[in-house]
């Protein structure tokens, strides 16, 4: 397994179709972590049913979702795009995911950093802990495929 | 996770927004961005902002 980088020493994750399978075969003499990502990007409105309530702290109203703005109550606010109830998890899963990836990413670096400050024993084990870490995210990448599907 | 929940000062309980991502401050309007993409808009000045811990309180 092993961390991927793009030019900028970014760990980022690679995408694949959400249906697929493969298998790893490889040898190495130490351990470390492939993972996986699924990004998408995908767009939604709510033009289609054009009215959804929802309430603010008890004021309940109706409106509708594009580009409008209005203030009632002393507040104003204006709703761009809205996420579906259901669509909330993988947002939030997504932001997680890649989070953690991000940490990953700062950890390995980190590593990096201690074995050139001669730290070679704490960055061996901060390494095994960016494995772990891409581990966990491999799952999260699964996980939210799932919720994608 | 580093999203904030944004509150009233001294009152923990009432919850603006969750999940905020963003906060924009033009004058005494702070727009709260979750990390959905929904969006509130306050009157009120920023009070405490607790980075680590994810809790910011607002003034309102």
């Amino acid at each position: 397994m092993h961390i991927v980088k793009d030019e900028n020493g970014n760990v980022f994750s690679h995408s694949h179709e959400h249906e697929h399978s493969h298998t790893h075969t490889y040898e190495h003499c130490h351990a470390h972590s492939h993972e996986h990502g699924h990004e998408d990007v995908h767009d939604h409105s709510h033009e289609e049913s054009g009215n959804c309530c929802h309430s603010h702290e008890g004021d309940g109203h109706c409106h509708s979702h594009g580009e409008h703005s209005h203030c009632d109550g002393g507040h104003c606010h204006n709703h761009g795009e809205q996420t579906a109830p259901g669509n909330k998890n993988a947002a939030l899963l997504k932001y997680m995911l890649d989070h953690n990836t991000h940490h990953a990413a700062e950890l390995d670096q980190m590593a990096g950093k201690l074995i050139a400050d001669g730290q070679e024993k704490a960055a061996e084990q901060i390494r095994k802990a960016v494995d772990e870490f891409q581990k966990g995210n491999m799952y999260l990448g699964l996980a939210l495929s799932l919720l994608e599907e | 996770m580093c999203l904030a929940t944004v509150v009233k000062v001294n009152h923990p309980d009432s919850i603006l927004l969750e999940y905020v991502s963003k906060i924009e401050v033009s004058g005494n309007q702070i727009t709260l961005t979750d990390v959905m993409g929904e969006q509130r808009t306050v009157e009120g000045t920023i009070a405490m902002a607790d980075l680590t811990g994810g809790r910011v309180e607002i003034n309102c």
